[in-house]
């Protein structure tokens, strides 16, 4: 176990670093220089000079590298290029808003929107899911399988803009676009992330939960007259967590886009469309923050699932200490 | 006769509802194709209101500049389908190559391609692509690169997983024991076992670029204005789907029938199923 955990662990490591490194690279050695296309038609030689020095352009690659690192180890990412009365787009000032603060805010509401659909979609894949693989080959379960391969890697903003079209048009109940966070805004963007995360959900929940039910100690004490719900609660729940857990781990890959994407077409206030406008600006302190963000979010849930799954389940348990 | 067996051995690929999903998947990637040739307007000609309603000569209405929807929604499948279909074949051609290398070499050279897709399979696809997008541009070669990046660890994982199963296979020893390069043992002994879950991978995959650049231009980061893209079409008209929601049918309809046709056939096909493994990251 403690070999396994070490392994896991210098992947998660490894992956952060890699993430950091790919992020500074991206921003910094990508040909074109970060100061003249962020001021674009505005430039001056001196105010690209001046945007140089703020960034450090002027350094050694590996100072550069080092001081953004650990300033970003202390959530320090620098100001923006853009927003704020001092960026540089407007002013000869030094110094716009600090990029901290302007994640702040839009990591709140992310958290909110993220929370609440992964919450849903969890229930509602995980009812229907085990319902279809303990039901399997009836009406409901070919039911379920067919709904779901209509949801199944459908774009969020195709699915996205069809339901505004029928919630806001067709039959408008609720609104078309989410500027602040209330419940009632909040409806349609977790409507459109769950329905399009539910489709590979739920089929891979029944499949990991039919897996079970196939194994030979669910036949055996079938056979031995053990009641059903406690074959569930003891054999089938228990061994399923890990393969299930799987799943929402590899979905959060998939989650991270669809919620850029869905922030973008309902005007949310979160960190996708902070962090599209910052990549369309060219606002690079503010990119690499947001990069940073995202993808650390998605190694360390990935990280916390195998964790989860190794600490629940003593059959994993078994194979990694051995 | 033989026209009779043919057709039993057409059907016995694919379900019914397999060959309803093949047909749509062909049909809208026919649209894509041909449609920029058959546009009844100008698709970048101001003719109407901004977001006018249909009307005889404008089946879709206008979009958000008065241009005639239908034709921006013929023209606008193409430039997509171009960028994800050689974004991929980029990305298989390296992925192919180095999934196969991982597989025959042991030790450092196969430790190292894990670990290296491992990592970059870390990051979501999307974001990976943006962050590319932010540093490099939007041109053609850089979507490309950008999708390829995408897809080189992803298939260079299913390529050497299941290149590992055979590469303690007798007839690999043979081949060795005759002397053969490396590259013959590589492509000549162990992709004939590969083939069937790369091309899995393929009907998977290939869809998803597709979605994945049209996503890019939906977020603005594809394709730039005036260009025709259906990405971009749902992108423009957005703040109008209360108003004239046909202005984003055409595009809406058809990414749709896209994925739930690629899903039907994939579904509906009757190949090796052990090997049919959807990868969803």
């Amino acid at each position: 176990m403690g070999r396994y955990l070490l392994r896991r662990s210098a992947l998660a490591i490894a992956s952060l670093f890699a993430l950091t490194t790919l992020v500074f690279v991206g921003v910094n050695f990508l040909p074109g220089d970060p100061a003249t296309a962020v001021l674009g038609k505005s430039a001056t030689p001196e105010k690209v000079a001046s945007i140089q020095k703020a960034l450090g352009l002027n350094k050694p690659i590996w100072e550069m590298y080092t001081n953004w690192i650990t300033h970003a180890l202390q959530l320090d990412f620098g100001h923006s290029l853009t927003y704020g009365t001092g960026a540089y787009g407007y002013s000869d000032a030094v110094q716009g808003t600090a990029v901290s603060e302007l994640i702040g805010g839009s990591l709140k509401n992310t958290a909110i929107l993220a929370s609440v659909s992964m919450i849903l979609l969890i229930i509602v894949s995980l009812s229907l899911g085990v319902y279809s693989a303990m039901h399997r080959g009836s009406i409901a379960d070919s039911g379920v399988q067919f709904f779901g391969l209509f949801f199944l890697g459908l774009p969020e903003f195709v699915l996205g803009a069809l339901i505004i079209i029928a919630f806001a048009f067709y039959w408008p109940i609720l609104p078309a676009i989410s500027l602040d966070v209330t419940p009632k805004n909040l409806v349609l963007p977790v409507l459109t992330l769950v329905l399009v995360m539910m489709g590979s959900t739920v089929r891979l929940v029944r499949v990991g939960v039919i897996e079970v039910l196939k194994t030979n100690y669910v036949v055996t004490a079938r056979l031995r007259g053990i009641p059903e719900r406690r074959i569930i609660m003891r054999y089938v729940i228990p061994n399923a967590i890990a393969p299930v857990m799987q799943v929402f781990a590899i979905a959060t890959g998939l989650f991270v886009g669809g919620v850029v994407v869905v922030e973008y077409l309902f005007g949310y206030p979160g960190i996708g469309t902070g962090f599209v406008s910052a990549a369309s600006g060219r606002d690079y302190p503010v990119v690499q923050a947001y990069a940073v963000v995202l993808g650390c979010t998605y190694i360390v849930a990935n990280f916390a699932v195998d964790l989860i799954a190794l600490l629940t389940n003593p059959k994993m348990r078994a194979k990694a200490t051995s | 006769m033989s026209s009779t067996r043919k057709k039993q051995r057409f059907r016995s690929y694919f379900s019914v509802t397999g060959w309803i999903g093949l047909s749509m998947t062909l049909s809208v990637l026919l649209i894509a194709l041909i449609g920029p040739l058959v546009t009844p307007q100008n698709p970048d000609d101001l003719l109407g209101l901004p977001f006018g309603v249909s009307q005889p000569g404008a089946l879709f209405g206008f979009d958000s500049y008065g241009r005639d929807s239908f034709s921006r929604f013929l023209a606008g499948g193409r430039y997509s389908l171009v960028v994800a279909i050689i974004g991929y074949l980029v990305g298989a051609s390296l992925g192919l190559t180095l999934g196969l290398l991982a597989a025959y070499s042991r030790g450092w050279v196969d430790a190292a391609l894990a670990w290296t897709s491992e990592v970059l399979i870390g990051f979501p696809a999307l974001v990976l692509m943006l962050l590319l997008v932010a540093g490099l541009g939007t041109s053609f070669w850089v979507l490309v690169v950008a999708l390829a990046s995408v897809n080189v660890p992803r298939i260079l994982r299913i390529v050497r997983a299941s290149g590992r199963e055979v590469r303690d296979a007798a007839y690999v020893e043979v081949a060795e024991a005759r002397g053969e390069p490396r590259r013959y043992i590589m492509f000549k002994e162990i992709f004939p076992s590969v083939l069937p879950a790369f091309l899995v991978d393929a009907g998977v995959r290939i869809p998803a670029s597709i979605l994945l650049v049209a996503s890019l231009s939906f977020l603005g980061l594809g394709i730039q204005p005036p260009a025709s893209d259906w990405g971009l079409i749902i992108s423009e008209n957005r703040v109008a789907l209360t108003v004239q929601p046909l202005a984003v049918m055409g595009p809406i309809v058809a990414l749709a029938l896209l994925m739930i046709g690629v899903n039907l056939a994939l579904d509906g096909f009757k190949g090796n199923k052990s090997s049919y493994r959807r990868d969803i990251s």
